[in-house]
């Protein structure tokens, strides 16, 4: 959803970092992007690809890794995917809170943010 | 795949050129990127409950009936609370000015072209408003059943409103918005007939989605169903 924003926090906060340790490239930056979060890597890589043209990212390479969703039932302690029910009607999958073990409410507890996790810089080594 | 070169083996002579060139070192980070967002929201919820207020986050398509609920709403409970609003558009007052004809304070946000409010948003807007003297805001985010999702605000309770004349997939369609609410409002039951919209359905739907969500049904022209929207709320 909002993709071209958050490539762009991605790259100032890459330049920052390459700025305070006097970098001269940004090889790699690693991110993780929630399942359940509105972000989509394919269109997060395409404006982070834009957004990195002309500066020190140029040709830096975005890893996205994506953290699985987990929900956590209430009532009978299930921990893990949410439930999804595939309706081909709808070509479309609707994710579910309702327990895939006993059908009671579950609530999020994974995959929902997306934080920039860490950055490869190069520096130029100074022999002095 | 290639083998990595063993750091025992012998070394290749460009290799070691390189290394001694420059260094290629990783930063840690493990930032974020909602956190300005998070922070922001958690001082609005901090700072509402100093002054005791209650506040609630009113989300929904566009025409749906957001601003009409609203209205019904402050009616009902004008006698029992000091109620304010905050209205989120991109552009106009046209929202603002109807519900201040209710005699309550009024906060326009003109987000110009963002899709949703976000806490700093609403962080600006409670800065207009006498908080000692207020003990409800409703604050009516921008017509949009997606991104609101994701930015909450630091209200106490969430409303998603549908109407019947979006069609009958509106709640399948949008079922992250549902996640996040307390309260889903169908809105225009009186015309569901007329639109071959199955209410039923649409209450399925969202209760399929969040089993914990509060769903209401209305007719936000004549208020009819608004009092169990209060009520789920616990006003």
């Amino acid at each position: 959803m909002h993709e071209l924003s958050i490539a762009r926090k991605i790259v100032m906060i890459a330049l920052s970092e390459a700025k305070k340790h006097k970098a001269e490239r940004v090889l790699q930056v690693k991110v993780r992007v929630g399942e359940l979060s509105f972000i989509r890597p394919e269109q997060l890589s395409f404006w982070f690809k834009i957004l990195s043209q002309g500066t020190l990212l140029e040709g830096a390479e975005l890893v996205i890794d994506i953290e699985p969703g987990e929900v956590r039932c209430l009532s009978c302690g299930y921990k893990g995917p949410m439930m999804v029910e595939d309706d081909p009607a709808f070509h479309l999958a609707v994710p579910s809170l309702l327990c895939p073990s006993c059908g009671r409410p579950t609530k999020i507890t994974r995959g929902k943010g997306y934080s920039i996790v860490s950055i490869r810089l190069f520096k130029q080594r100074t022999n002095s | 795949m290639k083998k990595a070169p063993s750091l025992d083996g012998p070394m290749k002579m460009s290799e070691v050129v390189r290394a001694e060139e420059g260094e290629v070192f990783d930063i840690e980070l493990e930032e974020s990127l909602l956190k300005a967002n998070e922070e922001i929201a958690e001082k609005n919820r901090a700072l509402l409950a100093r002054y005791g207020v209650r506040a609630i986050d009113v989300m929904g398509s566009i025409g749906s009936g957001k601003t009409s609920l609203i209205e019904h709403m402050i009616r009902l409970l004008k006698g029992r609370y000091r109620i304010a609003y905050i209205a989120g558009d991109l552009t106009t007052t046209i929202d603002a000015d109807r519900i201040a004809e209710h005699g309550v304070p009024v906060v326009q946000i003109n987000t110009g072209k963002e899709c949703h409010l976000d806490a700093n948003l609403v962080a600006k807007a409670l800065e207009k408003l006498n908080l000692a003297e207020t003990d409800l805001i409703f604050i009516e985010n921008v017509g949009n059943l997606i991104c609101p999702a994701e930015f909450p605000l630091g209200a106490d309770a969430r409303i998603v409103v549908v109407s019947v004349t979006e069609g009958p997939f509106m709640v399948v369609k949008h079922p992250y918005i549902f996640m996040e609410a307390d309260v889903a409002v169908i809105n225009k039951v009186d015309l569901a007939d007329a639109m071959g919209v199955s209410v039923e359905k649409l209450e399925r739907d969202a209760l399929s989605i969040n089993p914990s969500i509060k769903v209401v049904r209305t007719n936000c022209r004549t208020g009819e169903g608004v009092e169990d929207v209060v009520k789920a709320l616990g006003l």
